[in-house]
């Protein structure tokens, strides 16, 4: 499987490092890995999409269905991706309204932990 | 009034006779799906920022021709076809899901819409919705 996903805490978030290719195929897995995350009581994620290759519209379904799944616990879910073929399709499907995107891990966690 | 005829472009595309890909109804060959389409896209010549549009809008099309597959349980194939001529390249994907194949989200439809100069669904041959046209313009 070409799709790696590992979590760790920072600075009072979950940061949540993708890699790989998430599709079709693959994007099960990372949806199953968020259920989890949410189901510890880790409500605060930031998922670091830096060494993500590709993303398609599964993909983005199941960001979306991780975003609300954290905000039914009062939660949040932010975003870190500076690669250039990642942003445009949150753009083309109009996403980055609905995420907040950060350039850094660093940057996302302190806006996550102002209320953000 | 009548267009006049298009110039030839300036940076035309390589000309290649079709490659066809035909492939069981699984959301792991989607990936396949994309690595073919990429690759006589770029034999092609098309910028490598419009081939990162062709791999992510020929995996929407192929995901989407496996779930109305997986939604009408049929064992048809998934069937992609990828030709270039001087002035563009088209890729049409077909699946025999016919009227019992589930559509997907409009996301899927979006992204195409947004990544290809021009997308048509059309009735493939086991009927409506079965054929994704995309097609890429220099």
């Amino acid at each position: 499987m070409d799709l790696s996903v590992t979590s760790r805490e920072q600075g009072g978030r979950t940061v949540v490092e993708v890699g790989g290719e998430i599709d079709v195929y693959t994007a099960p897995v990372l949806r199953e890995r968020l259920n989890d995350l949410v189901g510890e009581g880790r409500h605060h994620l930031v998922i670091d999409m830096e060494k993500v290759d590709f993303l398609d519209s599964t993909g983005l379904g199941v960001l979306v269905g991780g975003l609300k799944r954290v905000r039914s616990h009062d939660g949040s879910l932010h975003l870190v991706c500076t690669q250039e073929k990642i942003l445009k399709v949150f753009r083309i499907t109009g996403l980055t309204k609905v995420f907040p995107i950060h350039p850094s891990v660093e940057e996302a966690v302190a806006a996550s932990s102002g209320g953000a | 009034m009548s267009a006049p005829e298009d110039p030839a472009p300036a940076h035309p595309l390589h000309s290649t006779g079709p490659v066809l890909l035909r492939f069981t109804a699984l959301p792991e060959h989607v990936r396949t799906a994309r690595l073919v389409a990429m690759a006589v896209a770029r034999r092609a010549g098309l910028d490598d920022g419009v081939l990162e549009g062709v791999r992510l809008a020929v995996g929407e099309a192929c995901g989407r021709a496996v779930q109305r597959t997986e939604s009408a349980a049929t064992d048809e194939l998934v069937e992609v076809e990828v030709s270039a001529t001087t002035r563009s390249l088209v890729i049409e994907v077909r699946d025999g899901a016919g009227d019992d194949g589930i559509e997907t989200e409009d996301v899927a439809l979006l992204l195409m819409a947004g990544l290809a100069d021009d997308v048509s669904v059309t009735p493939g041959s086991g009927g409506p919705g079965g054929r994704t046209r995309l097609i890429w313009r220099v």
